[in-house]
């Protein structure tokens, strides 16, 4: 019996209904480690080029990690992998909660959907027992409904259940996977591509957990944890959630405001995680077996309308998104559209860019009233960007043109709307500004499923001498600390060992809060020791970096194989226009440096100048067979 | 003599405040006072990362405070 993980691969054909159980073997999870690289993996191996991410032949992919379900902080994560409807590449999305500890106690490290089912299904696993049931009853219903019906139906208040909700049923390009009803796989459309294959849902229940190897030293780290969580970095979280940065951001011109104008809003004190804690927060929740505890939990009102505390609270993009990029302050507003987001099932990030893009082309004349169906599309307009996310939510009026995403909207408005949207890859930036965080831009950019936060480590860990969090990046051999607003080749050789390393963490799958190269709870040394710990096996920071940069070289993989390239690595045409107002006034990103800083980072990654994977590079990291599968 | 400016505390250094205070309190200091007199006074010490004054970011810890400056201090925060 192996150590943390089950080494259960359950496949699941939706069209027949037959489910086989596949042991890949001990080797198989050393090399992937589960997450996003274990997901890529079956992404390119089950999937023909040019599949229809909507159709049957999509392969979904839900994936725990080696160290799931471990009694330490930051383990419990599952991953969504599929090709992407809203980027047409590979789609990938992280959640935390309660479910992936649940899922693994259940007896499988992934679960593999291919096909269709003929009428909605749910799939229920209990303890190594998998059936497909009946949703004809749940479908249409949002999230906190159908997660009190299963478990009612199934007798069991402890059972954890994922889901897509309305949105994903209706193939919102945006939908995301919802569990808890406040947990999200939130970013690239994840949901809709549960709804096209009318898998409503996925039920777990598990009593057996596997044995970890070191019982002792893992509990010795987890007590260190607990003491050190104060000193850290992460506590600004503990205390006010992921909004505690949103202050920060506004005071260094780095909050996108009005569909990305501007980089400081002149509301922005509403939005903060303190006024949060302050006012509506009803109290903090967390992850299976994790001290942060940085998820929110709010109650109020908004016109009316209840803000429960079942659907959770706004974290920081949440609040940009739908706040500043809207130029809406009202934080009730706010956290009632992020509850109809985790009712329908919709990417916060995605829908409030999308609202605030079509509010851009209102203010442009781009689109009339006759367009919105009556609705005053202006920034600032608290109500329209709450009717706006219902209507996108249900793909009702001018909401099912939104649904299809930024881009595509864009595209069919003409080039005066293409200037304004701001997306890579047809994926909403989220609320992070490269702006004032040069090499968050070049990973934008270069990111496999579009422009992406959580993908590598932000600037600002590198460009001041902050103690502890120098010694961790050194860890990296990250040591020499650069100016602010730099890209240097310095720089990115930061932007890609972070990028390596997050990649890493989204693989064995850990929360990039608790794990990361700076201000986490733990550094890249005491990943390590977790995942022995675990795991048993005697792991070094070089085969866990290995492991992340595999995963890249996947993604990257799948991504030649639909055809993208070099030219598709590229920012959004705003961002080479002048922000306005605001510490960030007349700061820009321009393509004549992205591509300086492309040619660097392709040569660092042994790539070509298309941004394709070399074959020596391939065989390097040991998949050579990603060679065959895209030709090469 | 003594000066009085405000100060209004981020995410973790509210803590150096009462909890009434929802961060933001009137600082009496020795006029001439700077502002690493106002930040040993607050008991802020470790990782900084912005400090403003009157709207504008200060590097300078030896910046010399007046009477009615508007002060902004923020550790090293991060959030997703
Ligand atoms: S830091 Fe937050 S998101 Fe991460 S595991 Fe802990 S509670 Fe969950």
């Amino acid at each position: 019996m192996p150590y943390g993980y089950t080494g259960k691969v359950l496949h699941v054909d939706l069209t027949t209904g037959k489910m086989e159980v596949e042991e890949p073997g001990e080797g198989f999870f050393r090399k992937y480690m589960g997450g996003s690289a274990l997901g890529s993996y079956y992404a390119l191996k089950l999937m023909p080029a040019g599949t229809d991410a909507l159709g049957p032949d999509n392969v979904l992919v839900l994936s725990l990690g080696v160290t799931t379900g471990a009694a330490i902080s930051g383990q419990s994560r599952v991953t969504a992998t599929a090709k992407s409807p809203l980027t047409g590449a590979i789609g990938d999305a992280q959640a935390g909660g309660f479910w992936p500890a649940e899922a693994k106690g259940a007896g499988y490290d992934a679960l593999v959907f291919t096909g269709k089912a003929e009428k909605p299904v749910y799939l229920w696993i209990s303890d190594g027992q998998a059936e497909l049931r009946d949703a004809s009853h749940l479908w249409g219903k949002v999230t906190g409904e159908v997660d009190a019906a299963i478990k009612q139906e199934l007798g069991d208040e402890k059972v954890q259940v994922l889901q897509c909700g309305p949105a994903g049923e209706k193939q919102v390009r945006y939908a995301c996977i919802i569990n808890m009803s406040n947990r999200a796989n939130g970013r690239t459309g994840m949901g809709a591509v549960m709804g096209s294959k009318n898998l409503k849902a996925v039920a777990v229940r598990g009593h057996k957990r596997p044995e970890v190897a070191d019982r002792k030293a893992l509990a010795a780290l987890a007590r260190w944890g607990a003491q050190n969580l104060e000193d850290s970095g992460v506590y600004g979280m503990t205390l006010n959630g992921t909004a505690d940065v949103l202050g920060y951001q506004n005071e260094v011109g780095g909050l996108p405001t009005r569909n990305w104008e501007s980089g400081s809003f002149e509301g922005y004190e509403a939005l903060t995680g303190e006024v949060m804690t302050d006012t509506i927060l009803k109290e903090g929740d967390t992850c299976y077996a994790c001290v942060v505890r940085c998820k929110r939990v709010v109650e109020t009102e908004w016109q009316g309308h209840k803000v429960e505390p079942l659907y959770g609270g706004p974290e920081y993009e949440t609040l940009a998104t739908l706040g500043s990029y809207c130029g809406v302050s009202d934080l009730d507003a706010v956290a009632y559209a992020n509850q109809l987001c985790n009712m329908y099932g919709l990417d916060t990030i995605s829908a409030g860019a999308t609202v605030a893009f079509a509010m851009d082309c209102f203010e442009q004349g781009l689109i009339g009233l006759e367009d919105t169906g009556g609705v005053d599309l202006r920034f600032g307009n608290a109500e329209a960007m709450v009717q706006m996310v219902e209507q996108i939510a249900q793909r009702e009026g001018f909401g099912n043109v939104l649904a299809e995403g930024t881009g595509r909207v864009a595209r069919r408005l003409g080039p005066e709307a293409e200037k304004l949207a701001v997306v890579v890859k047809n994926h909403d930036l989220p609320a992070h500004m490269p702006e004032v965080k040069r090499s968050l831009g070049l990973i934008y950019a270069v990111n496999p499923f579009g422009a992406d936060h959580q993908s590598s480590e932000h600037d600002p860990a590198y460009e001041g001498d902050f103690d502890g969090y120098r010694e961790r990046l050194a860890q990296l051999d990250l040591l020499e600390q650069q100016p602010e607003f730099s890209l240097s080749p310095e720089k990115i050789r930061f932007a890609l060992y972070t990028e390596q390393f997050y990649s890493l963490l989204d693989s064995i799958n850990v929360c990039q809060f608790v794990y990361g190269p700076a201000w986490h709870l733990y550094g890249p040394n005491q990943l390590v020791e977790m995942a022995r710990a675990v795991t048993g096996w005697d792991l070094s920071l070089w085969e866990l970096m290995k492991v992340g940069e595999r995963r890249l070289n996947l993604m990257r993989a799948f991504n030649t194989r639909e055809g993208f390239g070099r030219e598709d690595d590229v920012l959004p045409p705003k961002l080479a226009k002048p922000r306005k107002g605001g510490p960030s006034e007349g700061m820009t990103f321009e393509p004549e440096e992205l591509e300086r800083a492309k040619d660097i980072y392709y040569g660092m990654c042994g790539w070509d100048q298309q941004g394709v994977p070399t074959r020596a590079k391939l065989e390097e990291l040991s998949i050579d067979w990603v060679a065959e599968a895209i030709g090469l | 003599m003594t000066m009085t400016v405000h100060v209004k505390l981020y995410s973790r250094f509210r803590r150096h405040l009462p909890k009434e205070a929802q961060g933001e309190a009137n600082v009496e200091l020795p006029e001439g006072a700077t502002l690493a007199r106002l930040l040993d006074q607050l008991n802020i010490s470790g990782r900084v990362q912005l400090v403003s004054v009157n709207d504008e970011p200060e590097p300078d810890r030896d910046r010399i405070l007046q009477q009615g400056d508007n002060v902004r201090i923020f550790p090293f925060v991060v959030g997703g």
